[in-house]
């Protein structure tokens, strides 16, 4: 497994469980499904993952690995923020995209 | 007479080291195929358990979905059947390798059962249908003729050409586990955080009895515990959630520890295999213990 599975299964995982606390913080079911879409599109990347043979030596993905990575930190540090739970969505979205964009890449 | 004494003896004395020889490579090959015997078979289980994991995963995809409303549907589901078909695959290919093997632990060189020729096809069939075995598409066509060929070898007592035959197919398979080692012990980390993830909410919903936390109290005296308000105390909720997160850490090593071992046998199955198709001889008896892959394979299935 290279960085990019790695970092499929760390936005799936942490998603996973920061999703009861973030669920409880959305105000309007709107909310609560912008949230799981965002989470099910998480979840879905990593098991595309699994079964792809990734070519981890390419600049763009290891660009993306690390666009994951800070990602992955914008995640965490919103839970603190989470009476503004329209910036929580926005950033979780981010977040979620570039995993899309790394599972289309080594596809 | 001295010269047709001598000419004898030296006759009878290489027929008795042929012989010697002979009766080794015997040995040396019963063994790898012995050896070879139980590591596929614990491979295959090892396989089948991993696929039967994406099964629960699957069924904690929908758990999630009664108790905290996360959708999943059809897409969902077709690619959990998909990793699981995978998986089945290898499952199969480790299967089918084992018959084969135990068929090579009975051939005694004179006789070749013809059962022989049917394993090496359907391997050949099974391996194939791996994209990600390394030779795939080249397996099928060899190992179809390798039965027959496997057949003539035995028939002629040539072990060292049968293990000549299977030695490419073993390195495939153990350099496939190889590279995908990390996949499946993400697969099992991801399985094991996502029933964490829903057990934790449950604790926090008070969807949990504690039962077995008081079991240990109260088993000396057939005695049941019981929940006296309708909110688990905060000790006890975060007692639950101590052994959740606990006994988590305590799966994923067991696993971890499973595919180390299995990486590990099947690095030294390849490698005398190879041994004896290019020396002719593998004087190695003992064998990696696999108890950590059938532990773990056994808490699953």
């Amino acid at each position: 497994m290279g960085p990019s599975l790695q970092s499929l299964e760390d936005q799936y995982m942490l998603l996973t469980q920061q999703l009861s606390m973030i669920l409880s913080a959305c105000p309007t079911q709107t909310e609560r499904d912008q949230v799981m879409t965002q989470y099910v599109a998480s979840r879905r990347n990593y098991w595309s993952s699994i079964q792809k043979t990734f070519h981890d030596d390419d600049p763009q993905v290891t660009s993306l690995v690390q666009e994951m990575k800070d990602e992955q930190k914008a995640i965490k540090d919103c839970t603190n923020q989470l009476n503004n739970i329209a910036k929580v969505i926005d950033i979780i979205t981010d977040a979620v995209n570039v995993g899309t964009a790394l599972v289309a890449k080594a596809a | 007479m001295w010269r047709q004494r001598r000419s004898l003896a030296k006759g009878l004395l290489l027929a008795i080291l042929g012989l010697a020889i002979s009766c080794k490579t015997s040995d040396d090959a019963k063994a790898v195929a012995t050896q070879m015997t139980a590591a596929a078979k614990d491979l295959s289980d090892y396989y089948a358990a991993l696929s039967s994991l994406v099964g629960e995963h699957a069924k904690l995809e929908r758990l999630q979905q009664a108790t905290m409303g996360v959708p999943y549907d059809k897409q969902d589901l077709a690619q959990l059947q998909d990793v699981q078909a995978a998986l089945k695959k290898r499952s199969d290919a480790a299967g089918d390798l084992a018959d084969l093997a135990k068929a090579f632990t009975g051939l005694s060189g004179s006789k070749a059962p013809a059962d022989v020729s049917d394993s090496a096809s359907n391997l050949g069939t099974a391996l194939a249908s791996i994209p990600q075995l390394p030779g795939a598409s080249d397996a099928q066509p060899v190992l179809q003729n390798a039965g027959k060929i496997l057949t003539q070898f035995a028939q002629e007592g040539d072990e060292r050409k049968m293990a000549k035959s299977i030695d490419p197919t073993m390195a495939a398979l153990s350099q496939m586990f190889s590279q995908e080692k990390s996949t499946y012990d993400s697969i099992d980390r991801t399985y094991i955080g996502l029933a964490q993830g829903i057990a934790l909410d449950m604790v926090t919903h008070n969807q949990v009895d504690p039962g077995s936390l008081m079991e240990p109290a109260l088993k000396p005296f057939d005695l049941a515990g019981r929940v006296p308000t309708e909110q688990l105390s905060p000790g006890l909720a975060d007692y639950a959630r101590e052994q959740i997160k606990a006994k988590a850490e305590i799966n994923i090593a067991a696993h971890a520890k499973a595919s180390d071992s299995m990486e590990n046998a099947l690095k030294e199955l390849s490698k005398r295999t190879h041994q004896l198709a290019t020396d002719g001889k593998m004087p190695e008896r003992g064998f990696p213990r696999l108890s950590d892959v059938e532990s773990w394979v056994k808490q699953i299935l």
